[in-house]
């Protein structure tokens, strides 16, 4: 009695099996050479994939395990033993490789537009200069309300309400991030985000400029202002 | 070291220690706490306005004096009104800016120590006694009833001695100082165009009048 067919290609012809890992049933083996192939059932039409095959040779099986040319009642061989693999372990899946050079995520270069919005400044970038005479003589009230930090070249950020009459650049917040005053991102729906990629702890605060470029200063650098705080500072910097 | 340790109680801990009568205090004593008045005058003049005045010994040391009676009358209440008299007497010096502002490193506790005595016994002769002090140094006595403009004469001619009353009535939000005409253009000037959220009744209260 058949049982299966047998399908024997030559070895060169692995990449071909690609085509049929998708038969239920298949069975494959390299042995001497040569690709063996079975599981399929000895009756009844075979898949299209199969058909396509270059076997080389092909063969009914019985139960006694004699192997029968296709269409002849001689047998002219007994199926070797041999160690059988599934078909999709037989020939596992490879990524392609890609026949155009990879392409990295597009990258997004922060740019800023002049906007048309009136926003409430929260922050002026200023002088140390200026920052240090101003603090020596005013209201303790107009002083209360801010933070600073003073960068190496000497510039000064204060945050808080209100602000002091003071030349520099004013700033507004957005999403945590300050951009200078007139001026909003080129794709305002991206603020939130940029915000969170660019300061995922919320640990401080980012400074922008006109052309894009930013600084972060973190938040434990902005000092609560006092007279003394700021004179100390100066004094730091070489000011009296 | 009565006064000396005294002086370090009230500046570092607030918890202070007292002797249980009102003596004279002994020189070595004085001088270490002329020393650490020195210090902190120092240290106060970073967080004034402008240029603080200069350091003043005998009316800072005359003013931890009378702080420590202050406090010890407060607590010792059988004592009378001679023994008041004596331990509280006038500051014997010239009332300059140097004096009214080395009086307040320690005369800054007063207006408290006012409002307890007022609590325990509204008319003995240390409340009265303290009420006449606070209308001679109108500086350090922000939040109580003022006396005659002439007493702020001499502070509102000094840049930070004026500068840094402005502050503490604006601090202390004391409305009858506020709204004497003398002083009301001082306060609107340090609110500026912000009076409506840094002070919004003082801010309404310009509006009405």
């Amino acid at each position: 009695m058949m049982t299966e067919r047998v399908f024997v290609l030559a070895a060169s012809a692995r990449e071909t099996l690609g085509g049929v890992r998708a038969v239920p049933g298949l069975q494959a083996t390299e042995a001497a050479g040569q690709l063996w192939l079975r599981g399929l059932p000895a009756t009844g039409e075979l898949p299209l994939a199969v058909r396509a095959l270059p076997a080389t040779a092909s063969f009914v099986l019985d139960a006694a395990g004699r192997l029968f040319p296709t269409g002849s009642l001689t047998p002219i061989a007994q199926l070797p033993t041999l160690v059988w693999q599934p078909i999709r372990v037989f020939v596992p899946l490879e990524l392609p490789t890609a026949a155009l050079p990879a392409q990295a995520a597009p990258r997004y270069r922060v740019q800023l537009a002049p906007s048309a919005q009136a926003e409430t400044g929260a922050a002026l970038l200023t002088t140390l200069a200026a920052w240090h005479e101003y603090a020596n003589t005013a209201p303790e009230i107009r002083l209360t309300g801010l933070r600073f930090a003073v960068a190496t070249d000497r510039r000064v950020l204060l945050l808080g309400t209100p602000l002091p009459p003071l030349p520099g650049q004013e700033h507004w917040l957005s999403e945590g991030m300050l951009l200078p005053a007139g001026f909003d991102f080129e794709a305002p729906m991206l603020a939130a985000l940029l915000a969170r990629q660019l300061n995922p702890a919320v640990d401080s605060v980012l400074l922008f400029a006109a052309d894009g470029s930013w600084e972060r200063i973190p938040n434990e650098h902005l000092l609560p202002v006092t007279r003394s705080a700021v004179r100390l500072t100066a004094k730091g910097f070489g000011d009296e | 070291m009565l006064l000396s340790g005294f002086l370090d109680d009230l500046l570092n801990t607030g918890a202070v220690t007292l002797g249980g009568q009102p003596v004279p205090f002994e020189p070595a004593d004085q001088a270490a706490a002329e020393v650490r008045l020195r210090a902190r005058h120092a240290e106060d003049a970073l967080e004034m306005p402008y240029v603080a005045p200069a350091f003043n010994a005998p009316a800072a040391l005359w003013a931890v004096e009378y702080l420590y009676h202050t406090v010890q009358l407060t607590l010792l209440r059988e004592l009378d009104e001679t023994v008041v008299a004596q331990c509280l007497a006038d500051f014997p010096g010239e009332t300059t800016p140097e004096a009214i502002y080395s009086v307040d490193l320690t005369f800054r506790y007063l207006p408290d120590l006012l409002r307890l005595a007022k609590g325990l016994a509204p008319g003995d002769a240390l409340v009265a006694r303290l009420l006449v002090t606070a209308r001679q140094w109108p500086f350090s006595f922000v939040g109580t009833p003022p006396d005659a403009a002439e007493a702020e004469a001499v502070l509102l001619a000094h840049p930070a001695l004026r500068q840094a009353y402005i502050d503490r009535i604006i601090g202390l939000q004391d409305w009858v100082r506020a709204a004497r005409p003398h002083l009301a253009p001082l306060v609107q000037a340090a609110l500026g165009a912000h009076a409506a959220t840094l002070w919004p009744d003082f801010a309404a209260f310009n509006l009405l009048t």
